[in-house]
């Protein structure tokens, strides 16, 4: 092949076969790199979803909440979480325009003004959850429960359980 | 390059194509079943939240006079007409009902059904209402649409109206509220109609469900009685 026109040598005449095969193997490896995410993703979204529902049922073992079942609840909550972050948070006592009091909040009481905030604008205190979980697969779940109050008459509330990982 | 040499690496290429598009295919099959276990859990969690309503409601208490009053006792009560809309009676009703709305948080619907009568009649405003098996009294809360498109429990007015009519018929709803002495901006609805919702079909007097996401009626029904006096069928909208 020396001193043939046009050769320009053993390396030089592979050399264009370089860039497809360079192609080729980017598109095949960020394919497999976008489905692997695409899965992960989806996955991470069910399975936070099944860990708050789970939990959800459990410490809604009854309807009734009392100042001890909240103690009660929060530490079944804490105990199941897993690898999961769980918050609990109860509003109780609806007061017309004044809203609903904050009952408790569950693991922290340092969050409570966090919480306050979900009960008029729960997007709002998503978005900022988002943040601080940077944009994990967060799953909030409200549910109606009973409050039994110091009278002993039982009032609506709510039970706001939230989960990521 | 010699044309053996050619045609591997173009095979290697086809190869890798090949590859890549079952990669972006399996991509998408994960991502449709993944939509579908999350739908499922979804449905587990909006029932878990009906059977939490009904048994909220029918515990619900409070203090008058001294005296504790269960909220569906005391609405079998008003309905049996053992007392009116004057009474101090009533607007605790209203109170508490203002409070279950706002405490579910999706739109909510309850339909009464009488069970230990016939019918059960309630004379509002020089009218009189009868309800029985066939035709409930529906209580229902107010929604309103916030820009991004999620629906917010504000009061116990007007309801679930908006999409809750046929094609080209106003729902029809008479207000048999009554205003108490205090201004509580909401009222108690009844109107007795025939409820419908195969497929958003209308119901006998024009008035249906339009059955579009995400609005869809709860297909499990549950049955509370207090005192025998009331049987409530829930219905929860979301």
């Amino acid at each position: 092949m020396l001193g043939k026109r046009g050769y320009i040598g053993p390396l030089g005449d592979d050399f264009p076969s370089i860039f497809p095969l360079m192609l080729g193997l980017i598109i095949f490896f960020s394919t497999l790199s976008l489905a692997y995410t695409a899965y992960q993703a989806k996955n991470d979204t069910v399975q936070t979803m099944r860990a708050n529902l789970m939990i959800s049922r459990a410490v809604r073992y009854q309807i009734y909440f009392d100042k001890d079942y909240w103690d009660y609840a929060c530490q079944l909550a804490l105990a199941l979480r897993g690898n999961y972050q769980t918050h609990l948070a109860m509003w109780i006592e609806y007061k017309g325009d004044k809203g609903w009091e904050l009952g408790g909040v569950c693991p922290s009481e340092d969050e409570s003004e966090f919480w306050e905030e979900y009960i008029n604008s729960p997007s709002d205190v998503q978005n900022i959850l988002l943040e601080k979980t940077k944009n994990r697969q967060v799953s909030f779940m409200t549910y109606p429960v009973i409050w039994k109050g110091n009278d002993g008459v039982n009032k609506p509330a709510r039970l706001v359980v939230v989960t990521w990982r | 390059m010699n044309r053996k040499a050619q045609a591997m690496i173009i095979d290697a290429l086809f190869f890798l194509m090949l590859c890549g598009m079952s990669a972006a295919i399996l991509a998408w099959a994960s991502s449709v079943y993944g939509n579908q276990a999350l739908e499922a859990y979804r449905y587990l969690y909006m029932i878990d939240i009906e059977s939490s309503t009904v048994q909220v409601l029918g515990e619900i208490s409070y203090d008058y006079q001294g005296n504790e009053l269960f909220w569906l006792d005391q609405f079998g009560r008003y309905l049996e007409g053992q007392f009116n809309e004057s009474d101090p009676r009533f607007a605790l009703l209203l109170d508490n009902w203002d409070a279950v709305c706002k405490m579910v948080g999706n739109p909510l619907m309850v339909e009464v059904i009488p069970e230990d009568k016939t019918s059960v009649c309630v004379k509002q405003k020089g009218k009189e209402i009868c309800a029985d098996r066939e035709h409930p009294i529906i209580l229902s809360c107010r929604l309103e649409r916030e820009e991004n498109g999620q629906v917010k429990v504000t009061s116990t007015l007007e309801s679930i109206l908006n999409y809750m009519t046929c094609e080209g018929n106003p729902g029809v709803y008479e207000d048999l509220g009554a205003r108490t002495g205090k201004d509580y901006g909401h009222m108690l609805f009844m109107k007795i109609r025939d409820l419908e919702e195969q497929d958003g079909k209308c119901g006998k007097d024009g008035i249906g469900i339009r059955p579009e996401p995400p609005y869809y009626a709860s297909p499990k029904f549950t049955k509370l009685c207090h005192n025998n006096i009331c049987t409530f069928y829930a219905k929860i909208y979301y």
